[in-house]
């Protein structure tokens, strides 16, 4: 079972995904690992918002001074409407647990729910990555992922991808 | 770096315009989401300075179709040309899978375009990236305009080691897809992680 697979059960088995109006899972290069917005296009363009707006931030706390970003959390909010974005490790790659909120009635109790939320899914990934290696290692005639996903492609395929624009 | 879901059978990539300022990166997308139709793209994000220039990156979501039962989901990101935000374009070079580099052709441009170029490899070497290695194509833009550089010395200038290339009018869309195809093609072939051997 691979992380984004992992990251989905853990939010769907929970309803973890009902904690706010929108939330994600996000890695540090803005691709979306999970979202509770159905909406692929959508999400997309939070992931790579969040990420940007993490990576932005960062850049300038390092012009005060050289600083770890793991203890930093990102907060753009009103008494009720909000971003939180909080780092998380998950197998030792650093992503984002981004979450909009819209109309909550105690965002301070929301936070701390998120924060919460971090650790749970810290955890769920290491047990869960632990359980499944050992499987794996078990497991006998698994698929080789080396080389290349594809060998060739022609134009035609190429084409064919692009085939929406008439051109 | 490229994301490949082997479950849901979904590839997703990152294709980054880099270049001089002024240059048409963000013209190359913005023609990209005029002739895309809505269900295959996303909101593009741009994020501006007072002046239209682009401040931090902007982003096009694209979903294209499969290709061997793989959904192929490309992000268009470009970054700012200008000289003096050199920390966006080093952030938004991370995770690449593919690079265009949009150059000016008018001739007062070409200092801007060997510029840029260096700052390109200098950031890619930075961050670990091979720059013979990773897919690259080039485009010279702005060939509807009187003043500019020959191919041959555009070649001889900026791309000696004779990457593909592609001659654009950006604002007409000409080349705009022909290259988007190209950085596509090569994206795509440079995935790890092969099905079987």
């Amino acid at each position: 079972m691979n992380l984004k697979q992992l990251i989905s059960n853990f939010f769907e088995e929970n309803d973890f995904g009902k904690i706010s109006a929108h939330v994600s899972v996000v890695r540090n290069d803005g691709i979306v690992i999970y979202s509770n917005e159905e909406d692929a296009l959508i999400s997309n363009s939070m992931g790579a918002l969040a990420s940007g707006l993490w990576q932005a931030a960062t850049s300038m706390i390092n012009y005060v001074g050289e600083v770890e970003d793991n203890e930093y959390r990102l907060a753009f909010d009103t008494s009720s409407s909000g971003v939180f974005v909080l780092p998380v490790e998950l197998n030792e790659a650093r992503c984002y647990l981004v979450a909009v909120y819209q109309d909550a009635l105690n965002p301070a109790k929301l936070k701390q729910q998120l924060k919460n939320l971090m650790f749970l899914l810290e955890m769920y990934i290491r047990d869960e990555t632990i359980s499944v290696s050992r499987n794996t290692q078990e497991a006998k005639g698994n698929v080789e992922r080396s080389g290349y996903l594809f060998k060739e492609i022609s134009d035609e395929e190429i084409d064919r991808l692009f085939g929406f624009t008439g051109i | 770096m490229s994301f490949v879901n082997y479950h849901t059978k979904e590839i997703n990539c990152k294709i980054v315009y880099y270049g001089p300022g002024l240059g048409g990166k963000t013209t190359n997308i913005q023609y990209v989401y005029q002739r895309t139709s809505s269900q295959s793209k996303g909101k593009m994000v741009t994020l501006n300075t007072e002046n239209e220039r682009t401040l931090f990156f902007d982003f096009l979501p694209l979903d294209l179709g499969t290709i061997r039962g793989f959904k192929t989901r490309f992000h268009l990101y470009t970054v700012p040309g200008q000289v003096f935000y050199e920390a966006s374009r080093k952030l938004i070079l991370r995770g690449v899978d593919g690079i265009v580099f949009v150059a000016d052709s008018q001739v007062e441009k070409m200092e801007s375009n060997i510029e840029s170029l260096e700052g390109l490899k200098k950031n890619l070497t930075e961050q670990g990236y091979d720059f013979d290695k990773i897919p690259i194509v080039f485009q010279w833009n702005k060939r509807d305009l009187p003043n500019i550089t020959s191919f041959q010395d555009m070649q001889k200038k900026l791309n000696e080691k004779d990457f593909p290339c592609f001659e654009a009018t950006a604002i007409t869309g000409e080349g705009v897809f022909e290259t988007l195809k190209a950085i596509s093609k090569l994206v795509l072939l440079n995935i790890k992680g092969g099905l079987e051997d």
